[in-house]
């Protein structure tokens, strides 16, 4: 704690353009984060891959930060420096070859979903859906679980021929949500210990400080086990409750590790996929009647709210298996996990607030409209408020030579992909117009004598986007439709602006960060992985567009 | 009277948000193949618009249909001896352009690429003439109304005296998914030198025998539709055979089947043969609708029952028509309509109207639109599915805000208007069949015709095997 005081240990977040605090090693799984979610598309190829890209923008920063530490771009410009490609190695799971799989150094071809066991669910629905292997995966594919077994055993072994000794960290875990965290700063003031306004509290006045062992002999051990974290108690959101019997229970249904020099000798298999559905379906509070009951008391007590445990009780006998999901996908049981409720009815969140009087999850305990965080107050967004787009310059210097327009640039979902999921099938690009669209106002298209099916370029300080055009009334003027995560690298032509391959629909986008959404420690404005926290927004952009002049697909 | 039964659909495009799915496991199961790939059985296309293919409801391009000539009803492309002077050079054919390129993308390039400059790119390359393409259409390019200058080519718009400018204040859009309509009066079938393409005997499936073809492509333009396919690799024709493999086995169609929606009914229709020819000549084409309706018949008619077991429809056949959901929508309760009835094909899949918002603000007290307030316009539907007969739409659209009326005073214990055409019991049953009807109420198919098929299945028992390797 001193070092961190008298600055002599620093976070890597205060120094990121130091070669040290780069991310070196990245895997995607279940994402398609190159050409389709990586927001600033031309800002990853060039600072996280180091490859080509259309990016214009100039560093260009006449409000340095004053805790983050500025290097000159001299120095960023160096061989390893920050400037180009930080990332060492990118590995990409994927059964198809989108823009990821392009540009990554490995590619381990997965399992199809008709290819895999596995288990689907969310809490937009009542339902636990299985996905079960209709054939094996083709040629060389595997399915997630046995690549991610298959690379433990690896490191394993290598790790044991190399005798790697445990190696201890301490990683810093933001104030969490559902946790004493959301009292860690009373009435929403933000007093910072870093600059003496305050003692450094982990989980209190800075991040949680947890020191963790990392022993890469015996990764594949653990790996195929249930750990003994769940063999005794157990918990999600505040709750927390006696695990031993479904931990018993798991070990009976899926037989235990039999290795004795295993590390997880006698602890529950989940050697297959199979065996790990069936572990979360036993731990589960919605696919497990018993954990259910036991969850609802632990919020009884929590909340002070009796009667509670009657919403689980007439399921209490059941549990989830994946035999029974696979003959039909089941209704889950009422979970204080969730806010629905699933009693023979429609599920709808928020159900049981209103209906048993449980507490929202916020800090007044009640649907809260109004904010007094002090920096929502200073953002003026206490109530909820129409804030207008951010007024800036698509760019300093318009490329020119032709006719051009600004418009406002909107990446609405597409009709036939899930994000970039299906975009390049063959059957459903013929549906439309065989590659990337970009929708304009006829009005708009005519100004820069754009007619439909044009090819036109899209660019701001980003980058560029070429694209055909749609020329439809359906739009309003002053706006265009560029859907969401259209793959570029099916049918996009190179771009005479940039010099190499146009770019995406998340080219012309780089994120900005919202400083409330960084609010944290304060009831229902604290943090919780994939649930609360900074999200990256990158839309609100504004786009010059031009009939493209020239088309050269860039083949060389 | 000669009754005749008919596999009949109805689609209802109140519930169509146009995903295509039909289209799509319709191409994977039909017309995934060389020669087909341009082929859509089944297709969907956004309204106003030209359509697949481009302008095929203009007749005056493709004289498709039959037309009246002198009172008697005659194919558009002409009398028979005027027919066969066209017989080794037909003038009206639809090109492959007409309906669009087929292509695939240069996919190998993405796995295979060398180290290069740039990203390697996978473009389009044709099915035809496997050379690189500009993609310039497709089957469906006027998706939501993606080309404005095309969609105002429609051809309905042309027919309306509005000015409809099609502009963002005045837009207005909805889905059509057309598949083959088995026609009661197929022009297809009349117009095919070879008599090669024949309306099936036992439920109306009007199909191409591929043995027949010899690929006059008389079919192409004579039917109204284009639902025929001139096949460039067999040079047969071909077309939606409405899943016969499915429906004799009780299924339905594949495009109904997946239906995302749940839009399409399938059920069995009773008809007096002896009346086609007739309704067919309807002198008023906007009466031709009303003609139809009178040649359908109640299955629960004694009369109908006894024509029906006399002219060898079998009883669970005369049965599934007792409870058709085809016969409900669209003879009891008349809320689904021919498309295009002046083509005098006599269609037999027929169209629910779709309501859509209202245009205008109306008096704030009022939770249901009148007709004349909704943003398609009347004069449109009707050219569409009424033949331009207003008061046929007004009054389907009517029936259908009535339902949604009663089911609201359902709830909210409003009076009901005092103008309802029918009792609140047959709204009710409406409501059911087109708002929450489960598979086996949207599809009521009987089996097939088994008696002969599975003779025929006998005489096969056994001669498969190790006998004849690689099929008999």
């Amino acid at each position: 704690m001193n070092s961190l005081k008298d600055k002599s240990l620093q976070f890597s977040v205060e120094d990121p353009d130091n070669p040290q605090n780069f991310p070196r090693n990245l895997f995607i799984w279940r994402n398609n984060l190159i050409g389709s979610s990586a927001k600033g598309h031309e800002y990853f190829l060039k600072y996280l891959l180091g490859t080509k890209n259309g990016l214009f923008a100039e560093e260009d920063c006449p409000n340095r930060p004053e805790e983050i530490k500025w290097r000159e771009a001299a120095e960023l410009d160096k061989p390893d420096g920050a400037a180009s490609g930080k990332l060492d190695l990118l590995i990409d799971l994927d059964f198809r070859m989108a823009s990821s799989a392009l540009y990554a150094d490995v590619v381990l071809p997965t399992a199809t979903w008709y290819e895999k066991d596995d288990l689907s669910s969310t809490d937009m629905h009542p339902f636990v859906h299985p996905f079960q292997a209709a054939v094996d995966p083709l040629w060389e594919a595997r399915t997630d679980w046995e690549i991610f077994k298959t690379l433990a055993k690896k490191v394993s072994e290598v790790a044991k021929e190399a005798n790697l000794k445990p190696y201890h960290d301490v990683v810093a875990m933001p104030v969490q949500h559902d946790s004493e965290g959301e009292v860690a700063q009373p009435e929403g003031k933000v007093r910072d210990w870093s600059k003496g306004e305050c003692e450094p509290v982990p989980g209190k006045t800075m991040p949680g400080l947890i020191p963790t062992e990392l022993d890469f002999t015996k990764i594949y051990e653990k790996w195929i086990a249930l750990g003994p974290g769940v063999s005794q108690k157990m918990g999600s959101l505040s709750m927390t409750w006696d695990s031993q019997e479904e931990y018993q229970e798991i070990a009976q249904r899926n037989g235990t590790i039999q290795n004795k020099d295993y590390i997880s000798y006698g602890m529950p298999s989940i050697f297959d996929a199979k065996q790990a559905a069936d572990a979360v379906m036993g731990l589960s509070t919605t696919t497990n009647g018993k954990v259910a009951v036991k969850a609802w008391q632990s919020l009884e007590k929590e909340t002070g709210v009796g009667n509670l445990t009657r919403l689980a009780k007439d399921r209490e006998n059941e549990r989830f298996t994946f035999e029974q999901v696979a003959v039909q996908p089941q209704a889950t049981i009422t979970s204080p996990t969730f806010t629905g409720s699933n009693q023979n009815r429609r599920y709808t969140p928020f159900t049981t607030n209103i209906e048993e009087l449980v507490p929202f999850r916020t800090i007044t305990g009640r649907q809260s409209f109004f904010l007094d965080h002090e920096m929502i107050r200073e953002a003026g967004e206490t109530m909820a408020t129409y804030k207008p787009i951010l007024d800036y310059l698509p760019i300093k210097n318009k490329i020119g030579g032709t006719k051009e327009i600004t418009l406002k640039y909107l990446t609405p979902h597409n009709k036939w992909s899930t994000h970039s999921m299906y975009f390049d099938s063959q059957q459903l690009l013929t549906l439309f117009r065989g590659g990337q669209t970009v929708w304009f106002n006829e009005k708009d298209a005519a100004e820069i004598g754009v007619k439909d099916n044009d090819w036109v370029e899209l660019y701001n300080h980003n980058g560029v986007v070429a694209s055909r055009a749609v020329v439809s009334p359906r739009l309003p003027r002053g706006v265009v439709y560029m859907h969401h995560a259209q793959d570029n690298h099916i049918n996009v032509p190179g771009s005479k602006i940039s010099g190499t391959r146009a770019g995406t629909h998340n080219t012309p986008t780089r994120i900005h960060m919202k400083p409330t959404h960084m609010i944290g420690g304060y009831g229902q404005l604290s943090y919780g992985f994939n649930y609360y926290g900074p999200t990256g927004n990158q839309r609100d952009m504004y786009v010059v567009a031009r009939k493209m002049q020239e088309v050269d697909w860039l083949e060389d | 009277m000669k009754i005749k039964a008919q596999i009949s659909m109805v689609m209802n495009l109140d519930k169509c948000i146009g995903c295509h799915t039909c289209s799509i496991t319709c191409k994977n199961v039909w017309t995934n193949r060389q020669g087909a790939e341009y082929m859509y059985f089944n297709n969907v296309e956004t309204k106003p618009g030209i359509g697949y293919p481009k302008h095929w409801e203009d007749q005056a391009k493709w004289k498709g249909g039959w037309e009246l000539k002198d009172g008697q009803l005659q194919l558009r492309s002409g009398s028979k001896p005027e027919r066969l002077l066209k017989l080794f050079y037909h003038p009206d054919q639809p090109e492959l352009d007409d309906y669009y390129e087929p292509w695939t993308y240069d996919y190998e390039t993405l796995i295979s690429s060398k180290r290069k400059n740039h990203q390697p790119i996978a473009r389009p390359r044709s099915l035809i003439t496997q050379k690189r393409m500009d993609i310039k259409w497709g089957p469906n390019w006027e998706d939501d109304l993606a080309d404005g200058e095309s969609a105002r080519q429609d051809y309905n718009l042309k027919q309306m005296a509005s000015d409809i400018t099609l502009e963002f204040h005045d837009l207005f859009m909805k889905y059509l998914p057309r598949v083959c309509n088995h026609c009661l009066n197929p022009a297809c079938v009349a117009a095919c030198p070879s008599g090669a393409i024949y309306k099936r005997d036992e439920d109306g499936v009007v199909l191409v025998s591929q043995d027949g073809c010899r690929g006059w492509r008389h079919c192409v333009p004579a039917c109204p539709y284009k639902k025929v396919y001139f096949n460039w690799k067999t040079n047969k024709a071909e077309k939606c055979i409405f899943c016969f493999p499915r429906l004799e086995n009780g299924l339905p169609t594949v495009c109904a089947d997946t239906c995302v929606g749940r839009l399409r009914y399938m059920g069995v229709l009773l008809y007096d043969m002896d009346q086609v020819k007739d309704a067919a000549s309807t002198p008023d084409k906007g009466q031709i609708y009303g003609s139809v309706l009178d040649i359908l018949q109640d299955p629960n008619d004694p009369a109908v029952i006894r024509a029906a077991r006399k002219a060898g429809i079998p009883e669970n056949w005369i049965k599934a028509a007792q409870d058709s959901p085809v016969y409900r929508m669209v003879k009891e309760w008349k809320v689904a309509l021919p498309l295009h009835a002046e083509y005098r094909t006599l269609p037999m899949v027929w169209y629910v109207p779709p309501l859509s918002p209202i245009t205008r603000r109306v008096e704030a007290d009022v939770f249901l639109p009148e007709v004349e307030d909704m943003r398609i316009p009347l004069a449109y539907l009707a050219e569409l599915f009424s033949a331009g007969n207003v008061p046929v739409i007004t009054k389907t659209l009517q029936r259908l805000l009535d339902m949604r009326l009663v089911m609201r005073a359902q709830e909210t214990g409003d009076p009901l208007p005092r103008r309802l055409e029918y009792d609140v019991d047959t709204y009710k049953a409406m409501y059911r069949l087109m708002g929450i009807a489960k598979y086996k109420d949207r599809f009521n198919i009987p089996a097939g015709t088994q008696e002969k098929s599975r003779e025929k299945l006998n005489q096969l028992q056994g001669s498969c095997g190790y006998t004849c390797p690689g099929g008999c």
